[in-house]
């Protein structure tokens, strides 16, 4: 159908709010990016419909897989690939090249620079927000079983956008080789070490006020850290492990609310260089008991939501929000790996989508596996700063 | 003497330029703003519809004659839904603003759908022809925002 420009209505009078009810429906950030530029009153609803959609978490964005690039040497951006329009973009960024990235989360990278040291840079944020360094793990009391080097921190994350509430984030990580916890608010000039039997943690996720942490054989805690000096006191066992330990194991707040565990088994296969590859994942949702302990019920759904898993915050969505999303499916890729010791930086690719309906995997986007040196995929929430 | 028969209530809408439509009440109750008025009696016979010009007005009476009909399929009523709005966009403007006043969610949201539909993978001066926006930045101001998301302006359909 074409279309001819009609000067009988006026759309730069269109009020805002049913503007807004557009952007709601134009999911895909670049389309909603490319409006803002169409003239100054879209500008200001652009902006200030992102910035909901950012505080909102209903009205959450779909992140975005961050890719070795196509045409471009890795020192010099990414593509950033978008499931629901199944296509790439070029994203030139050739100020953040590292080696590692262990965590991604509300839109920041937790990159690990000049070997050792944890930066948090915002990839969208065009130079406006400042990297933010955090203090080293050296001092840390219980990591006397350090890894130096790129992998002490297996997976970090943040409570809070630090761009939105400066004074108000905290990053927690699972680092060193028992994967222990350690978390550092804002602000603060040292990191405290969560003193927890067994460690061997997986994943954190902050949940209604509450951080939670799950390990490899689906044990969950939940940590009070408002006010709680002493690191030991606001640690409380909600569920206890399991018999069989997974390779990974995510913990992850679902559209509605609810908190699912996800094990992620891989498999070695020997006629491809011993390369892990994952075969299976099982699914548990958390029930909390009013004695405040909680019950993992295995479900075979996903209640329409698709999951978002690896290096990453673990990430849900109602698929149904984002056409082109395929729901009770995980889209998974990379993730730290303890096999190897080191574990293999480069040349790993594990990722695809796997079917929850059905059992089945599929391949995700083309990435050309063969190439040694590619830096591993992160699914990242695209945060940019409007102003 | 008693009659068999229901008696079917009618509703009287008076639009913008001063037609009147009767039209079932069961029909016209979908409009949340008619609804509020009849319910609190601030209706009489007929209901002033100040917003709506007739020519929209005949459209959303069709819209809603379909709506109400209980008995069609979910599928068909899709299919409906997806060829109501299939109009030039100086109509879908105008749906939109009287969706918005008569307040009905589903119409307002197939008419935003449509929107986001065609400005979909498009540049900002595609949808500033398509839409007749004037360009209100100055090429510095515009220069500096592409910059900014230089990323998202890639690999969008041919103007």
């Amino acid at each position: 159908m074409a279309f001819t420009s009609e000067s009988s209505s006026d759309w730069t009078c269109l009020p805002d709010l049913l503007l807004d009810s557009i952007l709601d429906k134009l999911v895909s950030l670049p389309d909603q990016l490319r409006l803002s530029l169409v003239c100054k009153p879209w500008h200001s609803v652009v902006i200030h419909h992102h910035r909901h959609r950012r505080i909102d978490m209903n009205r959450n964005q779909i992140p975005l897989l961050m890719l070795p690039p196509n045409n471009i040497p890795a020192e010099e951006g990414r593509s950033l690939y978008s499931v629901t329009e199944n296509k790439s973009f070029s994203f030139k960024i050739p100020f953040f090249y590292c080696k590692r990235i262990c965590g991604s989360s509300h839109g920041w990278l937790f990159t690990v620079q000049d070997n050792t040291d944890l930066v948090l840079i915002n990839p969208f944020s065009d130079g406006s927000s400042s990297p933010i360094r955090l203090p080293p793990f050296q001092e840390l009391p219980g990591n006397q079983d350090r890894i130096p080097g790129v992998f002490e921190v297996v997976k970090a994350s943040l409570t809070a956008d630090p761009l939105l509430f400066p004074d108000d984030y905290v990053v927690v990580a699972i680092y060193g080789a028992s994967k222990s916890l350690a978390y550092i608010k804002s602000g603060d000039k040292s990191w405290t070490h969560l003193h927890i039997p067994y460690q061997w943690f997986s994943d954190i996720v902050s949940y209604r006020g509450n951080l939670y942490a799950v390990d490899h054989w689906n044990r969950v805690i939940s940590i009070d850290i408002n006010g709680v000096s002493d690191s030991a006191s606001g640690v409380k066992v909600l569920a206890p492990r399991m018999s069989w330990c997974s390779d990974s194991t995510y913990i992850v707040e679902s559209s509605r609310g609810d908190l699912l565990i996800v094990q992620r088994f891989l498999i070695r296969i020997k006629s491809d260089d011993n390369r892990h590859v994952t075969y299976r994942f099982k699914i548990f949702k958390l029930q909390f008991n009013p004695n405040e302990e909680a019950e993992r019920v295995e479900v075979k759904s996903l209640g329409g939501d698709a999951l978002f898993l690896g290096d990453n915050q673990s990430m849900a969505v109602l698929a149904s929000d984002f056409p082109g999303c395929r729901p009770n499916c995980i889209y998974f890729t990379d993730h730290y790996l303890m096999v190897a010791h080191p574990p293999p930086v480069y040349g790993r690719c594990d990722l695809g989508i796997f079917n929850v309906d059905d059992g089945s995997f599929q391949g995700l986007c083309n990435l050309d596996c063969s190439q040694k040196h590619l830096v591993p995929a992160i699914w990242i929430l695209p945060t940019p700063s409007l102003h | 003497m008693a009659t068999t028969t229901t008696e079917t209530k009618m509703l009287t809408l008076c639009t913008s330029d001063k037609q009147q439509f009767q039209i079932e009440e069961t029909i016209a109750l979908q409009a949340v703003t008619i609804r509020n008025m009849v319910e609190d009696e601030c209706a009489s016979n007929v209901i002033p519809l100040p917003n709506v010009n007739s020519k929209i007005m005949i459209q959303i009476i069709e819209y809603l004659k379909k709506h109400v009909d209980s008995s069609v399929s979910k599928e068909d009523m899709e299919k409906f839904d997806s060829a109501f709005v299939e109009k030039k966009l100086s109509e879908i403007f105008d749906i939109i603003l009287a969706a918005n006043y008569l307040n009905i969610k589903n119409l307002l949201d197939i008419c935003c759908q449509r929107v986001a539909d065609v400005m979909k993978n498009k540049s900002p001066e595609w949808v500033r022809r398509t839409f007749n926006i004037v360009n209100d930045f100055t090429a510095e101001e515009e220069a500096k925002i592409r910059k900014e998301h230089e990323w998202a302006f890639e690999g969008v359909d041919e103007d």
